[in-house]
């Protein structure tokens, strides 16, 4: 018996000592696993080397900082009376902005996503008004102000590939033009300001009612001191056959753009609409909040472009929303690649069965850059249709967050949705977040979400090398073939432009 | 993080490691514990003794569903088991609940020491229809080339609710499996969390659930990768009927560092009913760029084609739904041992279905 106990225990000291000596081993075998995988990790990661600052060419030309009126930094109720007197609005418009600016001091920086700490609105003017009358005519335009716009290609594409054209420096709209056949067949392409005068009634109903001023702080801060912008509207049946453009430049520092864009597409109508934003890089905080409102009509179809590159001083709040009605199409193409914070989630309610939204983005969030961007939709009728793809780059440090809603009513039956999002993200500093929301409130749905986030593909870059390419190169190909199904959405020109703006953005990362 | 609700005073838990907008009410989630008393639970002894310092030392990982949720846990704890996992049998422990035993405040500890491997299986369920209450927390410890498959079954009535938090941490090599099922309660609300520390550290989660009549689920997942070349899935199947509303909150947050790290999601819903909610919020964040991640959300009626087939090989549509959903929740019953448990599971769902 004590025979035997000795011989369990020493059987118990073999196996503990067997234990340790496995585990040593295992601990061994390990270290010099890691170190292999380490090393096998450092060599596909070849080292890189990094460029702050870039030229970023035309985008960057400052223009003297002339003006004709820039009203104190900061917000109060004087303020926006001011804007209100200087634009001679009628009262119900002076009332709105009241109202909103009330709705503004009760709401709070949201607790969620980008620090917006930094941004103080007592540091922003949020109305400057340039030298300049608004024209019809590029001629008429002050010098300056045109040459900005002419190294932006601008009055070239008006005459090449577009219908219309509108200009935005600063607060004010400089430049506004619409081809003689479609005016003709009774199409509107104003400035904001020229619609408010000139079209009461269909202003008075429509604005405000798709983005409400409540929806949040900026929005509210946007209906406060509103300025410049665009108001297009499409008759019943009418297509308009080559895009429209406004595009909107920000000169001044420290300075607030507040632009009201305004799209109506009635019955069986159809409008593509192409919106670029720019601004010379400043070290003062700059703020855009820009307010988007599209109606979508009876089987109407609205196809709505944005290339963003504003500087890295920008902080981009802009709202963006559609609401859609029966068999009606709105398509968002959305490019954000400038600005220093950016959220931005372009929403489509549809309202009306058989509604469709399709959404393309591209993000590229670079060194210092924090660009929350996304698509919200929102199905309210039953066989609605929508679909999200979204490729967000990030780099040098760069965030690049995706961010989304799909929501289905309840009684919206027989609704399909589908996502895909993808992330793609260049060295170790940078961050890529994806935070998609889906809410379902029936069971008849077909819904499906995809999203891949990570570095790029070891295989792919070799198999490019291995005919013939260099390893910069490769990568270029396979960032430009990531960002191709925007690119394929976009006008020839813009397609070159959005290129040219990777190829940029990717200086600094390859090579 | 305890956030309290300054307007109605309610508890709030399970708050998304990066919120959202704060109107689609999916930022946290509502916590409906009542009991604020020290109740003896005397259906099963206690195991082991709690190891204090290794309690502290989880609860600075996380905070579980919320602080404040914890603080009840410690307070009213009336059931408290360590385990030193060794190469053995399974572990199976029964949690039964009734009038008699209307309170569950159970601590768990699970210690899997280096190169052990081994099975636990906590299984909660209502012997009557009375109102119970539970509030448990599970520290998992997976240590080096440990292996550990926690599998957690919950099947309360109806009247009942079930909060769960799991903590872990695993070590190099190591491996931890977890499948969760779900079959009960009014209202559940389920918190894991794990820190991948280990080199090649391994998670994989496994749930079934099955929401029916007024049920409330919110399942909270939070896989962290902090070691290099760590491995990562939760893989969620269910199925909702009647008035459910089901939240799917997972997360994989590659943490600086993890390089090589692999990270999948993956959550299924199917609808039965017309009067169901469903939300899913997938989080990927990354902040290491030499990482794959994946999530997918999918969710539907039954496939009609499958219905289809089966229909015509004379089962009845509500027995042909009733094997598709089954067939879901396949991979996460297959983790438990116990055959007797498994098939009482089928059946239940079987039943549920073919009865709604």
């Amino acid at each position: 018996m004590s025979n035997l106990r000795s011989n369990l225990t020493s059987d118990h000291n073999v196996k503990q000592l067997d234990t340790e000596r496995i585990l040593a081993e295992k601990a061994a075998e390990r270290e010099a696993l890691k170190e292999s995988r380490r090393k096998e990790r450092a060599e596909k990661l070849k080292e890189r080397t990094y460029v702050e600052e870039f030229d970023r060419g035309v985008y960057d030309i400052k223009n003297p900082n002339t003006y004709e009126i820039m009203l104190d930094k900061g917000l109060n109720e004087e303020i926006v009376r001011e804007i209100s007197s200087i634009k001679d609005e009628p009262d119900w418009m002076l009332e709105k902005r009241l109202a909103a600016l009330e709705i503004y001091r009760e709401l709070k920086n949201p607790n969620w996503g980008p620090d917006l700490s930094e941004l103080n609105m007592d540091e922003i003017a949020t109305y400057i008004r340039p030298k300049a009358q608004m024209e019809s005519n590029w001629q008429e335009v002050p010098d300056e102000i045109r040459k900005t716009f002419e190294l932006l290609g601008i009055p070239e594409a008006e005459l090449d590939y577009l219908s219309g054209v509108g200009a935005q420096y600063d607060s004010e709209v400089v430049y506004h033009n619409v081809k003689d056949y479609l005016a003709l067949q009774g199409v509107v392409y104003t400035d904001f300001e020229s619609a408010v005068e000139q079209y009461p009634e269909i202003i008075q109903e429509y604005f405000g009612t798709c983005l409400k001023p409540t929806l949040h702080r900026y929005s509210a801060l946007h209906y406060a001191v509103w300025s410049g912008g665009s108001y297009v509207y499409v008759p019943e049946g009418v297509h308009v056959d080559i895009p429209l453009q406004s595009y909107f430049r920000m000169n001044a520092p420290g300075a607030g753009q507040f632009e009201h864009t305004l799209i109506i597409v009635e019955k069986g109508g159809s409008l593509h609409f192409i919106e670029g934003c720019s601004a010379p890089r400043y070290n003062t905080i700059n703020l855009h909040a820009g307010g988007v409102e599209l109606f979508v009509k009876e089987g109407a179809k609205l196809r709505y472009s944005t290339i963003e590159n504003w500087s890295r001083n920008m902080y981009n709040l802009n709202s963006k929303r559609a609401i859609v009605e029966k068999d009606g199409v709105i398509e968002w193409i959305s490019g954000s690649f400038g600005s220093r914070v950016s959220m931005l989630y372009p929403a489509s309610i549809l309202i009306g069965e058989g509604a469709r939204s399709e959404f393309t983005g591209i993000t590229f969030a670079g060194a210092g850059q924090t660009l929350d961007t996304g698509a919200q939709v929102v199905h309210k009728a039953p066989h609605t249709y929508s679909a999200v793809e979204t490729k967000s780059i990030s780099k040098g440090g760069g965030k690049a967050i995706y961010r989304s809603l799909v929501q289905v009513e309840e009684g919206a039956y027989g609704c399909r949705s589908n996502t895909d999002c993808q992330s793609l993200m260049l060295d170790a500093q940078s961050r890529g977040d994806t935070i998609p929301t889906i809410i379902l409130k029936n069971d008849d749905v077909d819904f499906g979400h995809e999203a891949k986030i990570g570095r790029i593909d070891d295989q792919a870059i070799f198999y490019l090398m291995s005919r013939g390419l260099s390893e910069e190169e490769a990568k270029a190909m396979i960032v430009r073939g990531f960002a191709e199904p925007v690119a394929k959405e976009l006008p020839l020109e813009y397609a070159v432009e959005m290129n040219e703006l990777i190829n940029l953005e990717l200086k600094g990362a390859i090579g | 993080m305890t956030k309290i609700n300054r307007r109605t005073n309610e508890l709030r838990g399970n708050t998304l490691p990066a919120l959202t907008w704060n109107w689609m009410d999916v930022n946290d989630v509502k916590i409906d514990l009542q009991n604020n008393q020290k109740i003896p639970y005397t259906a099963v002894q206690s195991v082991g003794e709690i190891d204090q310092e290794l309690k502290h030392t989880f609860y600075d990982l996380d905070h579980g569903i919320s602080e404040e949720v914890m603080r009840m846990n410690s307070e009213q704890c009336n059931l408290a088991n360590h385990w030193r996992i060794s190469d053995r049998e399974p572990i199976e422990v029964r949690l039964p609940q009734s009038a008699e035993n209307p309170l569950l405040v159970d601590q768990n500890q699970i210690i899997v020491p280096p190169l052990q491997n081994g099975t636990i299986v906590l299984y909660n369920y209502s012997e009557d229809d009375s109102r119970v209450e539970r509030n448990s927390t599970i520290l998992v410890d997976v240590e080096n080339d440990a292996e550990i498959n926690v599998v957690l079954v919950q099947r309360l009535n109806e009247n009942s609710i079930s909060n769960v938090s799991i903590v872990a941490r695993v070590g190099d090599g190591a491996k931890l499996s977890l499948a969760t099922v779900e079959l009960g309660a009014g209202n559940t609300v389920f918190h894991y969390m794990v820190d991948m520390e280990g080199f090649g550290a391994e998670s994989h989660v496994k749930t079934a659930y099955l929401g029916s009549g007024n049920n409330h689920l919110d399942l909270f997942y939070h896989v962290r990768h902090i070691g290099e070349e760590c491995i990562s899935d939760i893989q969620v199947n269910g199925a909702l009927m009647d008035h459910a509303v089901k939240k799917f909150r997972g997360t994989i947050d590659f943490v600086e560092g993890c390089s090589g790290s692999d990270g999948n999601e993956e959550e299924f819903t199917i609808l039965l009913d017309d009067t169901v909610r469903s939300i899913a919020v997938p989080l990927l964040l990354a902040h290491e760029d030499d990482i794959v991640g994946n999530h997918a959300a999918s969710a539907g009626q039954i496939d009609e084609e499958q219905l289809f087939y089966l229909m015509s090989r004379g089962l009845s549509r509500k027995e042909s739904e009733s094997l598709i959903v089954e067939s879901r929740m396949t991979p996460t019953f297959d983790q438990i041992p116990n055959e007797e448990l498994r098939l009482d599971l089928r059946k239940e769902v079987h039943s549920k279905i073919l009865h709604r």
